[in-house]
């Protein structure tokens, strides 16, 4: 029998399992008793950042898209086949999707569990790719990345991520160019797969009225079936920090002009505070332009600002931005207000114990809210899974930060950070 | 339960999850002379009322009760408009002070209901103009969306009734000739005139709820709701083709339903359009995508209530002869019974799976109880099971015979 850790957050009743399988395999079982969704979702660590990388020495580069590639002919069986069709027959409905560092595959389902678990299980271990079928797949990814470039929150969100990380894959969409995708060839589809599904490199977590030891043993034994050599080590390219672009805009056809103001936090950061980082911002933003602010209340009623206004934090060990975007008729003036706020935040009225309490109180909320979502902790426990606490760490974190913390951690990021805009003008 | 003609009280009571959820439902007719008045009182709803006159003191009280979530939102039900206040707030039992959120929240839905914010019969002129420009603004940028542009285009070819030619938000014509006089006139209206369901769905004590409900000033009402709308089919295929700055081009097929149908039809349909474009297994799914590689997005929808059933695929613009050309044969394939009866398993079956999803999902569950009560009796979930279940081969061929194309439309892009 596999080795079980239990974690049990008994103040809001959720219970995580975690076990680690021979072959290097991390599972993780939240059990939700009561709900008919029964869930399962397997992540490679491989996403749109990997597309060059070092292993034994060598450096590798394929075309950009390559990791968003694989994840659309993983669902491609040795025959041609559509592997998806295969969750249809018995009822279970499987998609995936790929970010910066990750792959995933998950599947919903009420009935036949057990067998949806083994097909996610053959559809990740098993891969054939052929000539025809990945020239028939360029054609349909065309489609899909010209759909993005019509879309003008994405595009403006692309610019602004080419802006503070020009030269590296961030700067890239995730599904890559027309061009770079028609570069893929076979032999890199393959080179890819074997150097990143290894079970080593994967995560499984599976959500819902299932019997822990049972699910277990199941995945254990299947399992077996796939034994691969783990491959050597592989290092993804350091993301170079070249001197970001301050502004750039494109045209599109729009009747509000859009705006970001990006930000680049400085290198690494240690990976045990990632969710005490990420936290603090949030509330520091919140507490600084959030809706309960002083200064979003003057920019709303003024007609400045409406509900678009969005701020976006994504923090990694290697790299780390803040994203904050809005329609505006005025994007120019609006980007200088921002920075202004955002550089002499601690003079801000809004910064204060009062104002933390209640978004403390509201960001606890938010997370029991959304306990109730099989889909919702799907996500959310990938994206705050480090190796040393889990998205049910959330509230514990949350309490134990201070005013002083986050203050201090403000200052960490934006004292050092270097800001740019990127506006999408209406043509 | 009856508040008082018109007004009725929803209690669901389950302890799976750890939140309430409370939705406010006004329905009313759907018709362009009104619909961008109720689209400008769902902004004012959820924006502020006399006691939390700013969006920033409204936002407050909303994150002090633990950051219960307030949403407005507005949809349609064929002919029938229906705004509902959405809000969903975690259990007592989670809280650090052991407050009552429910009675708090209930006292904060009756005073944005009966508490708005005034001045002399209009809205508060300087909010509500905020509201306006900001709905206007997103009507303006929901054009940027080359899908949802062109399905709203699609549903204005389609149909010969002006009222259905807008979208469920109006317009921007429409919505600048209101004013914080009219809409306010118009919430008046609702309030006293529109058929008002309220439900009430997690773990919380029934007595108490009822008690709080009761208080609430409810005048009673006869509304006479009529969901359904037939259309004739005519016999000429209306086409429409657009050209846009855009990569993309998009294809939005119609085909006609009839709407005065048996229930045994309307499952039918049901499987059917699951069949066509409703999953990844389908015709359209498989041939226009993975087996042409023409499309990314693919799929198709049935409304019972209008009579409608839109294919929409996302196209290199040299394809749409070659697309349309497929889509219709995928319909022949139905008509002509050129599929297996494992293909109509596998689809009832993931109709199924989807049903039983909803049970995890409290607005669905909500959702599932109104259309039980005023639409079809016979709609509840086992029965719907059931149903979907007895649905066979040759009821798909039949109901493939009964649908006709209607119309085309085409966003043309580089």
């Amino acid at each position: 029998m596999q080795k079980i850790t239990k974690f049990e957050y008994s103040s809001f009743g959720e219970v995580v399992y975690y076990s680690q399988l021979k072959n290097g395999l991390k599972v993780y079982i939240i059990p939700k008793e009561g709900y008919v969704e029964k869930s399962a979702m397997l992540t490679v660590n491989f996403g749109s950042l990997y597309s060059q990388f070092t292993t034994r020495g060598r450096d590798y580069s394929y075309p950009e898209g390559i990791a968003h590639f694989l994840e659309h002919k993983i669902f491609e069986g040795e025959n041609g086949e559509d592997l998806s069709l295969q969750f249809t027959n018995i009822g279970s409905d499987v998609n995936a999707f790929t970010t910066f560092d990750k792959t995933s595959y998950y599947f919903s389902t009420t009935s036949n569990f057990n067998e949806s678990l083994d097909l996610l299980q053959k559809l990740v271990f098993t891969a054939s790719f052929t000539e025809a079928s990945i020239n028939k797949e360029k054609k349909i990814i065309t489609q899909e990345i010209e759909m993005y470039l019509d879309d003008p929150d994405y595009q403006a969100y692309i610019g602004a991520l080419q802006n503070i990380f020009p030269k590296t894959n961030l700067a890239d969409d995730i599904a890559g160019t027309e061009d770079s995708i028609n570069r893929i060839t076979v032999e890199d589809l393959q080179r890819n797969y074997k150097q990143f599904y290894h079970p080593s490199n994967m995560v499984l977590l599976v959500i819902g009225d299932v019997s822990v030891e049972d699910t277990l043993l199941i995945i254990a034994e299947n399992q077996e079936k796939y034994k691969s050599r783990k491959p050597a080590k592989a290092t993804r390219l350091e993301l170079s920090y070249e001197p970001i672009n301050k502004s750039q805009s494109i045209g599109m056809e729009i009747a509000n002009s859009k705006l970001v103001v990006a930000y680049r936090g400085s290198k690494v950061l240690e990976y045990s505070l990632l969710m005490k980082y990420k936290i603090a911002l949030r509330l520091l933003l919140a507490m600084l332009l959030g809706w309960t602010s002083k200064t979003y209340q003057e920019w709303y009623s003024d007609g400045k600002i409406d509900d678009s206004f969005d701020m976006e934090i994504e923090i990694h060990p290697d790299f780390s931005f803040v994203l904050i975007s809005l329609d505006s008729n005025q994007p120019i003036a609006m980007s200088s207000q921002i920075r202004r706020k955002i550089t002499n935040f601690e003079k801000s009225k809004d910064i204060n114990e009062k104002h933390l309490h209640l978004l403390k109180k509201e960001m606890y909320g938010d997370f029991i809210q959304s306990l109730d979502s099989v889909e919702h902790i799907n996500s959310q426990f990938n994206m705050f899974l480090t190796e040393s606490d889990n998205y049910f760490d959330l509230p514990d974190t949350l309490e134990k930060l201070t005013l002083a913390d986050i203050i201090s951690i403000g200052h960490q990021f934006f004292d050092k950070a270097d800001v740019s805009d990127f506006t999408v003008f209406p043509k | 339960m009856k508040i008082v003609d018109g007004v009725n009280l929803h209690l669901i009571q389950t302890n799976k999850f750890k939140t309430n959820h409370i939705t406010f439902r006004f329905s009313g007719n759907f018709n362009d002379k009104s619909v961008a008045k109720r689209v400008l009182v769902a902004q004012m709803l959820a924006t502020a009322n006399e006691e939390y006159p700013t969006a920033k003191k409204f936002r407050e009280k909303l994150a002090q009760l633990y950051g219960a979530s307030l949403s407005t939102n507005v949809s349609i039900k064929g002919l029938v408009h229906i705004v509902d206040i959405d809000i969903t707030f975690i259990q007592d039992k989670y809280t650090f002070d052991n407050t009552s959120i429910l009675e708090e929240i209930l006292e904060f839905l009756k005073s944005i209901l009966f508490k708005p914010i005034l001045s002399v019969a209009q809205y508060q002129p300087k909010v509500f103009e905020i509201e306006k420009s900001n709905l206007l603004s997103y009507l303006e940028s929901d054009k940027e969306d080359s899908f949802y542009y062109s399905a709203l285009q699609s549903k204005k070819l389609f149909y010969s009734d002006v009222n259905l030619q807008v979208s469920k938000y109006g317009n921007t014509e429409l919505v600048s000739k209101e004013t914080a006089f009219t809409s306010y006139q118009e919430f008046h209206k609702m309030l006293f005139e529109d058929q008002i369901d309220i439900f009430i769905l997690g773990d919380f004590d029934d007595y108490r709820a009822l008690q709080l409900i009761h208080q609430f000033p409810f005048e009673k009402r006869k509304k006479d709701l009529q969901f359904f709308y037939e259309q004739n089919y005519i016999n000429v295929v209306k086409e429409l083709v657009e050209k846009k700055d855009i990569n993309q081009s998009i294809l939005d097929i119609s085909y006609h339903v009839p709407t005065k149908i048996t229930s045994k039809t309307y499952f039918s349909l049901v499987v059917l359009n699951g069949m066509l474009g409703g999953f990844s297994h389908s015709l359209l799914f498989t041939n226009v995508r993975e087996k042409e590689g023409l499309a990314y997005t693919i799929g198709s929808q049935y409304d019972s209530y209008t009579g409608r059933i839109s294919i929409i695929a996302g196209i290199d613009k040299t394809e749409k002869m070659k697309t349309l050309q497929l889509i219709i044969k995928e319909l022949n394939t139905l008509k002509l019974g050129k599929f297996s009866v494992q293909q109509v398993e596998k689809t009832k079956a993931m109709l199924v799976n989807n049903a039983l999803l909803s049970n995890d999902n409290c607005k669905a569950i909500i959702e599932r109880e109104y259309n039980k009560m005023y639409i079809n009796q016979t709609f509840i979930i086992d029965n719907w099971i059931n149903e979907i279940n007895t649905v066979k081969k040759i009821d798909i061929i039949k109901a493939a015979n009964i649908i006709k194309i209607q119309s085309l439309y085409f966003l043309e892009g580089k």
